[in-house]
C-alpha cells in the first residue's frame, strides 16, 4: 500500500511541477466563462446584423438571452474541451514508456498494477479537477451575467457529463496500455468517441451509448429527465470498469 | 552459491536470433564482468533477467527464485543501472531516493539513513539541484546511488562506463569495485580495461551464447598460449620467417607466433644461421583483449 501511495504521490508532484498544471487551470477557467460570455454576446451580435439580415430577407426573432444558453454553450463546447484535455493529459503512460522512466520503477519490484491503479488514478482526478473548475467558472460567470434560472437538473446534467468523462478517460487508459505513442492513445480515445456521437443521432440507440451522457442540453431544457439515462450510466460504469480491468494484463504483457 | 542461474536462454527478435541457448552463472560476491561486441545480447540478457523482455525458452533463477515476464517478485533482489539512466527530473537526487525507498517497502528511518549514507557514496550529498540539470556522469552516479538503495543481493550495470569520459569511468568503476562485499555485481561491458581493473569473473557472449566464462585468474592462466613478436629490419626477411615458421604477419616487418605451436629457439636458431638482422624479439602475455579479439573472430 506504501508503495502505491509513493507512486501515486509521484504522479501529483510531476503534475503540480509542470507548467502544464497552471496553463490547463488557466484555461479552463476562460473556458468556464467564455461559456456565459457567448451567450450574453450572441443576441448583440444578432441585433447589430438585424438590418442587414433583414435586408437579405432574413427575419430572425432575437430572444434576451437566459442562464439557459450559457448552460447550453457549457454542453455544445464540451467535446472540444475534452479532446484538450486528452491531447494535454492522455501522454500519461506514454510519456513514461518514450522516457524510460518506468524501467527503474519496475526493475525496484513494484508491481505493474500499482503503477496502473495510480496513472488511472490520477487521470480521473485531474479530469474530475479540471472539469470541476470548468464547471465552476461557468456557474460563476452564469450567476454574474444572468438573473434567470431557467436552467433545469443543472447539477445532476453536469454529474452524467463528469461520468462521460471518466468514460473517455478509461478508453484513454486501455490505448494507453496497448499503444507506444500519444498519437495512438488519443486516436484509440476518440475514434470510439466520435462513432459513438454519429450513432446518436438513431433515437433507438441513442440511450444506451456513453456518449448520451454528453449531450446535457435536453435535461437542461427539461425535454428528458435524469430518469431517461439510467441505461446509459449503466452501461458507461460497466464499460469503463471492463475497459480499465482489461488494462491490467495488458499492461503486465507490455515490453518496457 | 550462485546469486544468478541461466539456462538455455533463447530469444528471437523477428528473424533475428539474439539469444541461441544461452548458460551463464554468477557466484556469491563476484564482481562479474559480462562482456561482448555490440549487438550481440547483454542488454537483452539483462533485460530478461529483469522480466522486461520475454524469453522465448529458458530458465532465469535470481537468488534461487524463478524469473516471470512482467511479473517483478524477483526484482526484490535486484538493483539495475542501465546503460542511460532515466530518472523523474522533476525531483531532486535525495527525494528520488527516498522514492526509491518507499517503493520497495522500506522503513521511514532507514530511508532517511541510507539515502545519506548513499548519496556521500556517490559525492551528490550537496547537491540542491533538480535532477534535470545533471551531467552524464552524475545521472550514472545517482543511478549507481537508486540501484544499491535497497540492498540488493544483486547489482545489474548495464555498460555503466561506456560513455562516461576517463575522470567519470575512473569514478563509477570505484563505487562498484567498493560495494563488492555488500552485494554481487553483474556488469556488462566493451571495455576490457575496466573488466581486468574490478572483475572477479568473466563471461565473452558471442553470437548468442557464452563462449568463455569463469574465474579472471583461471582463465588467463589457462590461455597460456602466450605470444612472441618478432620484427625484422627488412621486409624481405619477414617473407623467409612466414614461409618457414608460419605465424601471422601484422605489419610489413612484424610477425606473431603462438607461444607451443612454434618454438621461439628453432626462428632464433634460424635468424642466427642466416645472419637476419633483426629490430626486436618480444614475448608478451595473453591479454583479455586478445582473449576477446580470438572469440569474435572465431
Amino acid at each position: 500500500m506504501r508503495a502505491l501511495i509513493s507512486f501515486t504521490k509521484k504522479e501529483f508532484k510531476s503534475q503540480i511541477r509542470s507548467a502544464k498544471f497552471n496553463i490547463l487551470i488557466g484555461l479552463f477557467i476562460f473556458f468556464g466563462i467564455l461559456n456565459p460570455l457567448f451567450a450574453k454576446l450572441i443576441p448583440f451580435l444578432f441585433e447589430t446584423l438585424e438590418d442587414a439580415m433583414a435586408q437579405a430577407g432574413m427575419n430572425m426573432p432575437i430572444t434576451p438571452a437566459s442562464d439557459l444558453d450559457s448552460w447550453a454553450q457549457f454542453y455544445g463546447n464540451f467535446s472540444l474541451y475534452m479532446i484538450i484535455f486528452i491531447i494535454m493529459q492522455g501522454n500519461i503512460f506514454t510519456k513514461e514508456y518514450g522516457n524510460n522512466t518506468l524501467v527503474l520503477v519496475l526493475t525496484k519490484g513494484l508491481d505493474r498494477w500499482k503503477v496502473l491503479c495510480s496513472k488511472a488514478f490520477m487521470l480521473c482526478a485531474l479530469w474530475t479537477f479540471y472539469y470541476l473548475i470548468y464547471f465552476l467558472a461557468t456557474y460563476a460567470a452564469t450567476e454574474y451575467f444572468f438573473n434567470t434560472s431557467i436552467a433545469q437538473n443543472v447539477v445532476v446534467s453536469a454529474v452524467y457529463l463528469w461520468i462521460g468523462g471518466l468514460w473517455i478517460c478509461a478508453l484513454a487508459i486501455f490505448f494507453s496500455t496497448l499503444a507506444k505513442s500519444i498519437g495512438t492513445v488519443i486516436a484509440g480515445t476518440l475514434i470510439p468517441y466520435i462513432l459513438m456521437s454519429i450513432f446518436s443521432v438513431i433515437p433507438s440507440i441513442d440511450k444506451y451509448l456513453p456518449t448520451s451522457l454528453m449531450s446535457g442540453a435536453n435535461l437542461i431544457y427539461g425535454i428528458t429527465s435524469p430518469s431517461d439515462y439510467l441505461i446509459a450510466l449503466g452501461i458507461t460504469v460497466v464499460t469503463a470498469a471492463a475497459l480499465i480491468t482489461a488494462s491490467v494484463p495488458m499492461f503486465n504483457k507490455k515490453q518496457i | 552459491m550462485d546469486m544468478l542461474r541461466i539456462t538455455g536462454l533463447h530469444k528471437r527478435f523477428g528473424n533475428h536470433e539474439v539469444l541461441k541457448g544461452l548458460d551463464l552463472s554468477v557466484p556469491e560476491h563476484s564482481v562479474f564482468g559480462f562482456v561482448g561486441k555490440n549487438g550481440s545480447g547483454k542488454t537483452t540478457t539483462m533485460k530478461t533477467i529483469l522480466g522486461l523482455i520475454k524469453a522465448d525458452d529458458g530458465e532465469i533463477t535470481v537468488a534461487g527464485e524463478k524469473v516471470v515476464y512482467g511479473q517483478t517478485a524477483t526484482n526484490h533482489h535486484i538493483g539495475y543501472l542501465p546503460d542511460v539512466p532515466e530518472f523523474y527530473d522533476f525531483m531532486k537526487p535525495r527525494e528520488y531516493l527516498v522514492f526509491c525507498g518507499e517503493i520497495t517497502g522500506m522503513e521511514k528511518e532507514d530511508i532517511e539513513k541510507r539515502a545519506d549514507e548513499l548519496l556521500r557514496l556517490v559525492g551528490l550529498d550537496k547537491e540542491e539541484r533538480r535532477i534535470k540539470g545533471f551531467s552524464r556522469g552524475m545521472k550514472q552516479r545517482l543511478g549507481i546511488a537508486q540501484a544499491l538503495f535497497a540492498r540488493p543481493k544483486l547489482l545489474i550495470c548495464d555498460e555503466p562506463t561506456s560513455a562516461l569520459d576517463p575522470m567519470g569511468r575512473k569514478e563509477i568503476l570505484d563505487i562498484l569495485y567498493s560495494v563488492r562485499n555488500e552485494t554481487t555485481v553483474l556488469f556488462s561491458t566493451h571495455v576490457l580495461s575496466d573488466v581486468e581493473r574490478i572483475c572477479t569473473d568473466v563471461a565473452f557472449i558471442d553470437n548468442g551464447v557464452i563462449s568463455i566464462h569463469g574465474k579472471l585468474e583461471d582463465l588467463k592462466a589457462n590461455f597460456n598460449s602466450n605470444e612472441y613478436l618478432v620484427e625484422t629490419l627488412n621486409e624481405s626477411d619477414t617473407f623467409v620467417l612466414l614461409e618457414q615458421f608460419g605465424g601471422v604477419q601484422i605489419a610489413p616487418t612484424r610477425l606473431v607466433f603462438k607461444e607451443g605451436k612454434t618454438e621461439i629457439f628453432d626462428i632464433m636458431n634460424f635468424i642466427a644461421e642466416n645472419k637476419i638482422p633483426v629490430v626486436k624479439i618480444e614475448r608478451f602475455e595473453k591479454t583479455l583483449e586478445s582473449m576477446f579479439m580470438e572469440v569474435i573472430t572465431k
